[in-house]
This record gives structure tokens, sequence and C-alpha cells, in this order.
């Protein structure tokens, strides 16, 4: 038993509560923004905190950030909260199994950020679309480096480490025209600069700023469409909750008593991931409760095999354990901070075979989703509805064409999932940042019929 | 236990901040500023059955904000003590060239103001027993229940938070201020069987637990949350089209103007440049001002350390002024207004709304519904977003009811309505003469999540997009 542990336990003693439970969290970021007019940004952050929390017949949940705060008073802070709570610990927090291994950094080499090599980065980016900026864009890139550390530990022994690094790359196109504006970002993960794959982000990047802007709209009705992986990913942001144990429990989310049932396509799939690539909490080794990551399935071939949980969830739906998703919107985030609650870590749509340009010929006749306008309240996690303006460039004869920009997409997520057709072969990864810990990933989707609505301002 | 922090009990942390201020001043920045925080926020959650979870978190730390010119850099750091900060200012102040290098200066001696709270609180948070907390809770989620058996799920959410904060920087300025925020956060489920439907509402105060100590505020939180979930679960499509419009809630002003005449997103803007000139109906003037007692927008200080103040931004459809921050001080060569903000130290401050109205007309309330032959009437803007730049917008009215010839008929839910901010301001044909209550809520922008009321009476506009 660690010094921690042992402490713990002293002071679960001291307090006539069954156990206590330590999370620290360091991490620091930093940042440099290159912009076309040739001029620099930067930020630096650093932010270590900690929380305590009880088990037993009740939980309470202690947070701080002062670190000349004693773990004595913290304790204390965490006993008189779990003083107010109701709940019989529903999961037995200490005994719950903590599936895996002791959680091992999957990057633990914690390096200071390459400022030199991140600045170089950032301008390269750049450069590689000033030939499209002008009077009609702007282009900027951040490279951004974090890296965090997480340990857990409990009066019962458990003391598991993790440590994670991780650079970002994200370029943003501000297109103007006719009055209107609007930018795009696509991101790219990598555990080092050397992995960027530059000539695909700039690629992904140029190719949905110029279909922003400028375009016409499309007949009402049903269309092939390929969603972009960016796209994609908002989408998944914006509705990964009803694949959430909580909203699956209650009765808040659609798929409420689907466990087990076939809700799309067989051609789609959602997962977890612990690839250490991506970037996402997913990618630590342990979440918050202590749970070392591993790959879990939420949709396999069109059925929902698992929801997407924490310990607490897990047990409270006689599930056989959770996915690894126990987080703080302050893991990797800015959020207000917050208990521990469910949330995606890695979550993704399981890539297939075609490449962009296969799923656009497959397509034939119909529409190139690039941007959807609204993720916050475009989706009714009860009954599934879908209401966003959206972008995207027009499909004719299997081939990119013009630009459209005044088209809503009015549908289902039930329509969504049921009409996958295909899912491209390359992922890209979306961090939701003013959402924390919200991490997917996904390549282009096929659905053979969304329906489009013309729009006109 | 009574909430205490260094930053209002003592003045110790004040030279290590200063020599933190002096030392990008020396190295290319020309204006430094550190915003400390300490804040204790308590919550308890209600899962519809009993409290499942009750937390208590402290924030603690400090953001330094440096300048030149219009050039801004930001950094933070949970470690207060002096090396800490000495460390966030040689990094941040040289980590890349700043474009133009101002010359070296020197921090100008500081006045400091400790500003007596800008809200009157009758019962702090934290002197509240729990048990009157949970009491809340429980009285609440019955509420819900006994307004309709249709309700499946009915949870919630109490936070209060005790924030200290100070501001001190390069040109004197040392300001400090205690905030107090109680919240109620309530969700809801219904059912009738075949459809279900939800809503959720965030309810902020500028005061003590007194804003939630009665039954009665508790329905004026419950019932209409739930009744709008029960709307959806009948609610109709819309025909839709270009129709006349009348509005009830707050957040069209906010969305619609409120962030377009932010200094943040004025360059190349819809409003750049229109001071002085008719950018809406003569019947519309728009204010905004952190001095309504009781309103969660309310606050002594900016959280830039200017005093608040009500900054009138539209007078009878002219264009007077914008919300200005330190920084869009800068840019456009105009006074501050008051409005940077942030959600915590771990945001530099940008231009944001505090208590955004538009003032009371003179049309009887009443009259304007009768005075449409078909339209929509949104009592409740679930939502929305605005490019502040084109001020195109897309809002979501989750509340409302369609216009038969002057009568509201069918409900509806999530009915999208579109528009470009002047030509909707220009188009108000009335206004109404009485105020619709605000719910104060949280708004997110580039500096996080601040808390925000946005209020005005009814007003009618002629025409927008609807569906």
């Amino acid at each position: 038993m660690t010094d921690v542990c042992m402490q713990l336990a002293g002071l679960a003693r001291k307090h006539g509560v069954p156990g206590l439970e330590l999370e620290e969290e360091w991490s620091r970021t930093q940042e440099v923004t290159a912009t076309e007019d040739g001029s620099l940004g930067c930020s630096s952050s650093e932010l270590a905190q900690r929380y305590v929390r009880t088990a037993g017949d009740h939980v309470g949940y202690a947070r701080s950030e002062d670190a000349s705060e004693p773990l004595e008073d913290l304790a204390a802070r965490a006993v008189a909260e779990a003083g107010a709570v109701d709940l019989s610990d529903p999961a037995g927090m200490l005994a719950r199994p903590r599936v895996g291994e002791a959680g091992a950094g999957r990057n633990p080499e914690l390096e200071e950020a390459d400022v030199a090599a991140m600045t170089a980065m950032a301008r390269r980016c750049v450069g590689r679309l000033t030939d499209v900026a002008g009077e009609h864009s702007t282009i900027e890139c951040m490279v951004r480096h974090y890296a965090c550390a997480r340990r857990v530990s409990n009066s019962e022994g458990l003391s598991r480490l993790a440590e994670h690094a991780h650079y970002m790359v994200r370029m943003t196109y501000i297109a103007f025209g006719k009055g209107e504006q609007h930018w795009v970002q696509c991101r790219s993960f990598a555990p080092s600069l050397d992995d960027v794959d530059v000539t695909e982000l700039v690629g992904r990047t140029k190719l949905a700023g110029e279909a922003s802007l400028d375009g016409g709209t499309v007949e009402t009705g049903d269309y092939p469409v390929v969603i972009s992986r960016d796209v994609m990913n908002q989408v998944l942001v914006g509705m990964w909750s009803v694949f959430g144990a909580e909203k699956v429990a209650t009765g808040q989310s659609f798929l409420a008593g689907k466990l087990g049932s076939r809700v799309a396509s067989p051609a789609l799939g959602l997962a977890e991931t612990a690839e250490p690539a991506f970037g996402g909490p997913g990618c630590l080794g342990i979440d918050c409760e202590g749970v070392v990551h591993g790959a879990s399935s939420i949709v396999e071939k069109g059925t929902f095999v698992r929801p997407v949980s924490n310990l607490e969830w897990a047990v409270k739906m006689g599930l056989p354990s959770s996915t690894a998703n126990a987080n703080r919107r302050d893991s990797l985030g800015r959020i207000v901070p917050n208990d521990v609650f469910t949330a995606p870590g890695n979550l993704y749509v399981v890539p297939g075979t075609e490449d962009l340009d296969g799923l656009v010929a497959k397509a034939g006749d119909g529409v190139y989703l690039t941007d959807i306008s609204d993720i916050y309240h475009s989706f009714s996690f009860a009954s599934g509805g879908v209401s966003t303006p959206c972008r995207g460039v027009r499909i004719r004869n299997g081939k990119l064409a013009e630009p459209i920009s005044a088209v809503a997409w009015s549908d289902s997520l039930q329509s969504l999932f049921a009409n996958v057709v295909a899912c491209g072969n390359a992922v890209a990864w979306f961090d939701m940042e003013d959402l924390g810990a919200l991490w997917c990933g996904s390549p282009d989707v096929l659905v053979s019929s969304m329906h489009l609505a013309a729009a006109e301002l | 236990m009574a909430f205490s922090s260094s930053i209002m009990d003592s003045t110790s942390w004040v030279d290590p901040a200063l020599e933190a201020l002096s030392l990008p001043l020396g190295r290319g920045a020309d204006f430094s500023e550190l915003y400390f925080e300490d804040n204790v926020q308590t919550r308890l959650s209600h899962d519809g059955s009993q409290i499942s979870a009750s937390s208590v978190t402290h924030m603690h730390g400090a953001g330094l904000y440096l300048m030149s010119g219009t050039e801004t850099r930001y950094g933070y750091t949970n470690g207060t003590d002096a090396a800490s900060l000495r460390r966030l200012a040689e990094g941040l102040g040289s980590m890349v060239p700043w474009r133009v290098e101002a010359p070296v200066s020197t921090v100008q001696p500081v006045t400091e103001i400790t500003y007596e709270p800008a809200n009157p609180i009758l019962r702090n948070p934290d002197e509240v027993p729990t048990a009157d907390k949970k009491a809340m809770l429980d009285q609440a989620i019955a509420i819900a229940h006994a307004y309709s058996p249709k309700v499946v799920d009915a949870h919630a959410d109490y936070q209060d938070r005790m924030q200290d904060v100070a501001v001190l920087n390069s040109e004197g300025t040392f300001s400090r201020e205690r905030r107090v925020v109680t919240t109620l956060r309530f969700f809801v489920t219904v059912s009738d069987g075949v459809k279900s439907s939800g809503n959720w509402t965030n309810y902020s105060f500028a005061a003590g637990f007194e804003a939630l100590d009665s039954e009665e505020a508790l329905r004026q939180i419950v019932e209409p949350t739930v009744q709008t979930a029960l709307d959806g679960l009948v609610a109709k499509p819309i025909k839709a089209g270009y129709m006349p419009v009348v509005v009830d809630s707050g957040t069209f002003i906010h969305e619609d103007c409120g962030h377009p005449l932010e200094s943040t997103h004025l360059k190349g803007g819809v409003f750049a440049g229109l001071v002085g000139q008719q950018v809406a109906s003569p019947l519309v003037t728009v204010c905004d001002g952190g001095v309504i007692p009781g309103y969660v927008g309310t606050n002594a200080m900016s959280d830039e350390g200017v005093p608040s103040a009500t900054n009138v931004l539209i007078e009878d459809g002219v264009l007077r002024n914008y919300m200005i921050d330190r920084l869009g001080s800068r840019q456009l060569g105009m006074p501050q207004t008051a409005a940077g903000r942030r959600q915590d130290y771990r945001f530099a401050p940008v231009a944001r709304m505090t208590n955004t109205y538009v003032r009371r007309g003179t049309t009887p309330t009443e009259d304007i519904i009768p005075s449409v032959d078909y339209g929509l009437y949104v009592r409740e803007v679930g939502g929305g977003n605005v490019d502040p730049v084109t001020g195109k917008f897309n809002f979501l009215a989750s509340s409302g009811n369609i216009i038969e010839h002057g009568e509201l008929t069918d409900p509806i839910s999530n009915v999208n309505m579109s528009g470009r901010s002047i030509d909707a301001l220009k188009r108000v044909a009335a206004v109404g003469d009485r105020y619709f209550r605000d719910t104060g809520a949280l708004c997110g922008a580039d500096s996080g999540l601040i808390y925000v009321t946005a209020f005005m009476p009814r007003i009618l506009i002629d025409g927008m997009q609807v569906g």
C-alpha cells in the first residue's frame, strides 16, 4: 500500500466512513498560433487539482485547486458533503472492480513542448494555404502541446498513475463573401509533430473552407448524402449522450429499452478506443475512477450492444463492467469543474474501406455535407429529431460539383443511423474544447437518404 | 463553513503579483493584468427520488493578460505563490516574439478599491443547512409530478457559488469584489405512452438561497418547464414561410443584436461604423448594464476592474454605443464600458453582455397577438446562434403557439427562426408595455460560460423566416 493509500485509510477510519478515494490531476497546455499576416500568438497554462470522494452508504465529493489545502481538510469536506446524500452507494464505490491492469502511461515522457517546432509547424501549415487565402478568406493555424498526469488512489490500496502528452494542430479557415462570413476548423492529433500529416490536414481544411460560402440550395427532398468526418464528429458531440447509460436508463434517450436491439444499419459501428495517437481522455490510460482504458463496442453492425458508462451507471444497469468513461469536464477541458460523470473518452465511428472519392461516386446524385451550424440545439434526445442549417457541396454524376449553403437538415437520428450505407477509411479526431471531455472521431459516412430542405434568407 | 479567501482577507499576495506584472513590461508588453480568483461552489444533485450526489469545489488561481498595442497573450496557473507567478510571467512574455515590442515601462502605483456586494444577499448559501437545500429539491420534484402524471423523469441540480475576484493591473487598478450566484437546473421528460418529449431550464439568481426558498418561487420555475415538455407531445408543425412573429423571450435580443454589438466581434461586422445611424425601428431602445440588483448579470465591476454602468446601445432605433472591453477600446479608440467578462481565471476577458434588455414601449401587451392574422408566437427561445460579424441568426423556438386570426392555437415545439440582425430590428412593429420575467442563464462564448440576463417586453416583428 502506498503512503497516500495508507493516509486515506487512516482518514476514512477517523471520519467513520468505509473508504476514501483521491484523484490527482495535473495538466499543462502551451499553444502557438500563426496567421497568414505573419503574426504569432501564444498562451500557456498549468493546472493542478485534487478530488476526494467518500465510499460507503453516502457519496460526497470535494475538489480543490489550492495546493496548500491539506488532504485532511479536503477529506473532511468530502465527508461533510456525504452527509447530504440519501443514496446508498449504488455501486459500492471502492469495491467496484477496476477492469484491467494498473494503468501505465501510454506516452510517459511528458517532455516540455518544443515551442520552436510548434511555431515552425504553425507557419508551415498557414503557408500551405496562403495561395487560397486572400480578400475572401483568412487562414490561421494553432499548434497545441498538452501534457497531463492522473493518479487515482484509495483507502483499499488502489494506486494507478497514467501520463499522456500529445500535439494538436488546428487549422481555421474563415471565408467571406456576399455579406456572409463562415469559418471551418479541422484538426489533427499526434504524439509528435513528425506524425502530423500536414498534406491531409491542409487538403481537408481547404475543401471544407472553399465549400462553405456562396453556395446555392437544393430542392427540398431526400438525397444520398456523404457526411464529412468533421461534420460527423460534430454530430457525435451533439448527440453522443443518447448512447450514454444515464439517458438510456432514465428514458431520456430514444434508445431507452433498445439495448441488444438493431438501432442502425449493419454498416454502422460505434466504439471507444484507447489508441494513444488520438489525444482524448481515452488515451490517458485510466479514467477518473481508475478504470483502465480499453476498446469497447457501443454499436456493433447496427446493434446497440452496450451504453457508454462509468462504474456507477454500469452497476445501476447491471452491466458487466464500465466502459472506462468516467470523466470530469475538467479533464482535458476548461469548463466548470464537475463531479465524475459519463462522457466519451475517444468515441468513434468505426471506419470502413472506401475513400472519400469512392463514397462520393457511390452517392451519384446527392450532397457532400461539410458543415452544420448548431450542434447545441439541433438534436432532441428523447425523440431523435434533428433540425439544423447546413452547408456542403452538390454531388453530380458521382463527382463533387457546386457549393450549397442555404440548406437545412431536417430529419431524425433514427433515420440517419438506419440509412448508413458505408463508412470511409480515414478517421479524423475532434475535441469539443468548450465542452471539455467530449472527444470523438469519425470517417466520412455515406447515407442513402437524408431529408434536406431548401432554406431562403 | 463560512467562505473566506485570501483575496478578500489579506493583501500578502499583492507584492508578488506586482513583481509578476512588471516582468513582461520589460519584454515587449505595454500592459499587464493579473486576475485572481478564489471561489467555492457547492452542488446537490437530485435524481428524481433522492439526493444522488453532493460536492464542494474550491477554485483558486490567477490569469495573466498581456498586451502590446492590440496584440494579446493569456496564460494562467493555480499556483499563486511568487515563484509560480514569476514562471508564468517570464514564460508568457517571451514564448514567441511580439510583433511590435513596446518600450520598457513600469507598473503604476496601485489604488485599492474593495466593492460592497452589488446584490442583496439575504440567506448566504454557505450558511444554509444542507437539509434546507435537500428539501427545496424534493419540493421541486414533487411539484413536477403533481403538475402532470405524464412526467416520467424529473431531476434537478442545485448549485451555489461564492466567488472572490481581484483585478490588479499595470495601470494602477487594484479592485476586489465578492459575488454570489444561486442556480437551479431542472430537467424533465414526459411521455404519453407513445411519444416522449423533454425539456430543461436553468434559473440563476444573483441572490442567496432566498431566491428558491418558497413554493411559489419553485412553481414559477418547474411548471413552465414541464408545460413546455408537455407541449412537445402535442405540438403541430407550423407552415414554413415568412410571417409575423411575436416574441416574449429576451434571448431574442441577446442573440439578435447583443453578440453583434460586442466589440470582440465588431471588425468587419454588421454594426461596425454605424454609430449614429438608424439600425432598428424607432420603437426599439436596447441597453446593457450590470447594475440591476438581483439580476445575475449584475456585478460591482467588470472582470477588468471597470465599475459597472448602464450602457445605452440603441436609442429609439439609433446605434449609440458598443459593449467594449480593454482590447476593444484600443482597437476602436473608444472608452471601455465595463464589458470585459470571463468564466473564471482560466479565460482572458472579452467584451460580453451583462443584463441586456429592450426598454418598455407603449403598446398594450394584450393587444399585440390579436393584431396578427397568421404567425408565430414565441414564449421561450430554447437557444440559438448568431454570426456576430454578418448578423445572420438562427433561433429555436422551444415553446409557443401558432397564431391564427389573432388567437393562439396549436402549440409548437422546436421551430427554427432565421434572419439577420438589423433586418429583424427594423421590422419591430410593436413593443409592449410590460416586461416578461427573465430566468438568468449561462451564455457561452470566447471567454467561457458567464451569467447573463436578457429580458424585454412583448414585441411584434412583422416578418421573419420560420421553419
